[in-house]
């Protein structure tokens, strides 16, 4: 049984041996800035998708750009309606990755089919907002968009800090963990060891 | 080389899972008990070389072992590499489970063709010829892997020499290395377990 230890342990070691892996599944992240999606496909943390085809697909399937990544594996694409943008690259080799921007990520200024129906409702909720605004004129008409500067130079590194999770959280998903080997090896000896009692019983019927 | 999940048409889908199950069932067919443990062994091999990262130069190469599979199994590589391929779709991410049967002939059909063409010579005393022999496995089991590929893509509506000559160049750092591997573990086998290679 040397020998066969012998193949144990190579086993064991190739096991070990598993480091990070690239290009055996590519990864596509995206965000909103302004009206834009920027975003970029991987295949690992160190790795990213070169000159890939990028297509931004409508919630009925409809083609809504397409573009191709560049030498860092960037893109950016210019949205023109306030709908799901399904983005889905490609490699050309087989490999293939999604992702979904929702609409409301995008700005409620653009036409689309959500942001006219949210236009409506604000429509039909004006008339019991004067409550409200009538607090709000007491501060002054001027100071309306010095605040709304305000909030958004607060906002935006909170902004970035989010995006930056965002992206912390998408390659951290698609990166292999050790366990995951490990269970899987033990589900082909376990496999075999099933194989062995049913040829065993096989035997011990014949 | 692993295909994703949406990139192959219905058809391309169904006939490579047709032939996955025919070389399946072929190969357990042929399969005695006493096979069992080198099958789960070199099953588990392939499943954990797809995680194996062999630095050159600026890039890098990841190991496939489908050639030294089939030096090993023959038919049997069909179904110990759809078992790993399943567990690399399940736990990993690579490839999918609707191109399950596709990635199985692509990655077991060259194993078996390496068999059929180079089983005798990896066999060989001669250490030079098996050396050779367990090169050209390492080799033609990658090309062969990435030919067949482009092959389900090409079905698929791709450009087949485009996608060839995509594939075949970005592995042609991953051939070197399985084709070094392949020939020295084909020759510590013929010196250690000969039966290994047997039939």
């Amino acid at each position: 049984m040397k020998k066969g230890r012998i193949v144990l342990g190579a086993l064991a070691v190739l096991l070990l041996a598993a480091g990070p892996v690239e290009a055996h599944k590519v990864r596509l992240f995206a965000t909103v800035e302004g009206k834009t999606i920027k975003g970029y496909g991987y295949f690992s943390a160190k790795s990213r998708a070169r000159d890939c085809q990028v297509k931004a697909l409508g919630p009925a399937g409809e083609s809504l750009g397409q573009t191709q990544t560049d030498e860092q594996g960037e893109f950016s694409l210019e949205a023109g309606k306030r709908v799901d943008h399904r983005l889905v690259l490609t490699t050309g080799d087989g490999h293939e990755a999604e992702f979904l921007i929702r609409a409301e990520e995008l700005p409620a200024d653009l036409p689309g089919g959500e942001g006219q129906a949210a236009a409506g409702k604000a429509e039909e909720t004006a008339p019991a907002a004067p409550a409200g605004s009538r607090a709000e004129e007491k501060l002054s008409p001027e100071a309306a968009p010095a605040i709304a500067q305000a909030v958004a130079r607060e906002v935006a590194p909170l902004k970035e800090q989010i995006q930056a999770l965002r992206r912390q959280v998408d390659e951290y998903q698609g990166r292999v963990r050790f366990s995951d080997a490990v269970g899987g090896v033990g589900f082909i000896l376990g496999l075999a060891g099933v194989a062995f009692y049913l040829t065993a019983r096989r035997r011990g019927q014949g | 080389m692993h295909v994703a999940e949406g990139t192959l048409s219905g058809p391309v889908l169904i006939g490579g899972a047709a032939l996955a199950v025919a070389g399946i069932s072929l190969g357990l067919r042929r399969l005695s008990p006493e096979d069992i443990p080198r099958v789960a062994v070199v099953g588990a091999a392939f499943f954990v070389a797809s995680l194996i990262h062999v630095p050159i130069g600026p890039s890098s190469a990841h190991l496939i072992l489908n050639g030294l599979a089939g030096l090993i199994l023959g038919w049997a590589a069909f179904p110990a590499l759809t078992v790993a391929l399943f567990l690399q779709a399940v736990l990993f991410g690579f490839g999918g489970l609707t191109s399950l049967g596709v990635n199985a002939v692509v990655m077991a059909g060259p194993a078996v063709a390496v068999r059929l063409l180079l089983g005798r010579p990896a066999r060989s005393p001669d250490r030079r010829v098996a050396l050779a022999a367990g090169f050209g496995a390492g080799v033609v089991g990658v090309g062969l892997g990435c030919l067949f590929l482009a092959l389900a893509l090409f079905l698929s509506a791709q450009g087949f020499v485009n996608v060839a000559r995509l594939a075949v160049a970005a592995h042609l750092p991953v051939m070197a290395v399985e084709g070094l591997i392949t020939a020295f573990v084909v020759v510590f086998l013929g010196r250690v377990r000969p039966d290994l290679l047997e039939d």
